[in-house]
């Protein structure tokens, strides 16, 4: 019997197989050769149509360690900045990955649209709205092809939901509560990138908070928000105690982002979205 | 935090709500099979809807082709500047407000 529930829970679902030009390949670069990068280039890899040839880093040497640690031979990585690598035509750049910190997302991007090449900007957009416009007027002057990268849209079940409202399965919608979180989850994998102010900017709020926006906003169509009644706190990222910091009880004082949030906001349309995130 | 999660995620509506089972972070697929609260021949009753598995590419795999092909073909991005414009929008309000302790307007700038 619980054999046969756990079948009716599992819908397996043939995927379309795509076919890809190989013959056409397009130019890649990495700018940000830390943790989501290796996420970029493994797939990357898997491309036939890809040919990646370049890579740049703000620490010196890290771009060529993290090409070569991946088996991708051939690549350009003697660069000082991202604007060094942008600049040298010779590449033929067709677009890139910025993996950077949040503070190194707007720059980048806008310099990259400027010279015309597509980009891939891993999530969340930037720290602030009045970045995120800068970089939409550089996407709107260049006629490239900015996307964000929120991966859950591709999976069926995050579009399921979406399918399911646009249905109208659910008549109109008013409210809406969302979040996540983890108990013990500030990231710390690779130093303090993602809790000091000066390189994150925001921290649960914006890292995985997001994603949970993005699930139900996706969903009901992004209407756009009115007003909201926001909190934040850091009572576990300031506690040099907190138990994921290890040996590391210095990163309380360099904490300077959010560790939990709260919301309520209005949307267009009527509809209220209570949200919070650790 | 001290609690294990901030709870599902609901979505109510006037004719059903969708409870999404919680996961701590939304960066993948759902935490469980979603349920659909609504009514059939007047019955308050539940309709459970199954986990979806394709056996497709890797989630990433699949976002770094949906950008290659934008690219390639000139179709629009698949997750475009237009609406996570809203998603900044929330954020950038949720941390004003917290700053100034109140509601604030959420102002998007022109672009």
């Amino acid at each position: 019997m619980a054999e046969k529930m756990d079948a009716k829970l599992d819908y397996n679902q043939k995927k379309e197989e795509v076919v890809v030009d190989a013959n056409r390949k397009l130019r890649i670069g990495i700018i940000g050769c830390g943790w989501i990068a290796d996420s970029h280039i493994d797939s990357y890899k898997r491309m036939p149509d890809v040919e990646i040839v370049a890579g740049c880093d703000l620490i010196p040497g890290k771009a060529a360690a993290f090409f070569k640690k991946n088996g991708v031979e051939g690549v350009k990585t003697d660069y000082a900045s991202h604007k060094e690598m942008l600049d040298d035509e010779s590449l033929q750049l067709d677009a890139v990955s910025i993996c950077t910190y949040n503070r190194q997302h707007a720059e980048p991007a806008i310099y990259a649209l400027n010279k015309g090449v597509h980009v891939m900007l891993e999530k969340p957009f930037t720290v602030t709205i009045e970045e995120a416009a800068e970089v939409m007027k550089a996407e709107k002057a260049s006629g490239k092809v900015l996307s964000i990268g929120f991966q859950p849209r591709l999976d069926p079940n995050m579009q399921m939901i979406k399918k399911i409202v646009d249905s109208g399965e659910l008549g109109q919608i008013y409210y809406i509560q969302t979040g996540g979180g983890r108990r013990r989850g500030i990231p710390t994998p690779f130093g303090t990138s993602f809790i000091e102010d000066k390189t994150a900017g925001l921290g649960a709020l914006a890292d995985i908070g997001c994603y949970s926006l993005d699930m139900v906003l996706n969903a009901i169509g992004y209407p756009k928000p009115l007003t909201v009644t926001g909190y934040k706190s850091d009572f576990f990222g300031k506690d040099p105690n907190y138990v994921g910091y290890g040996a590391h009880h210095e990163y309380a004082d360099l904490f300077g982002v959010d560790d939990f949030a709260a919301a309520f906001v209005r949307l267009e349309g009527g509809i209220i979205l209570d949200f919070r995130i650790a | 935090m001290n609690i294990d999660t901030p709870g599902d995620t609901i979505i109510l509506g006037t004719k059903g709500g969708l409870r999404i089972p919680s996961t701590d972070c939304w960066n993948g697929s759902v935490g469980g099979p979603m349920k659909i609260y609504h009514e059939v021949c007047g019955l308050q009753t539940e309709t459970v809807v199954p986990i979806i598995n394709d056996h497709g590419p890797s989630l990433f795999d699949r976002k770094i082709r949906s950008f290659l092909d934008a690219c390639k073909n000139g179709t629009p991005a698949p997750v475009p500047s237009s609406q996570i414009i809203y998603n900044q929008a929330i954020l950038d309000g949720i941390a004003k407000s917290a700053k100034v302790g109140r509601e604030v307007e959420i102002v998007i700038p022109e672009i």
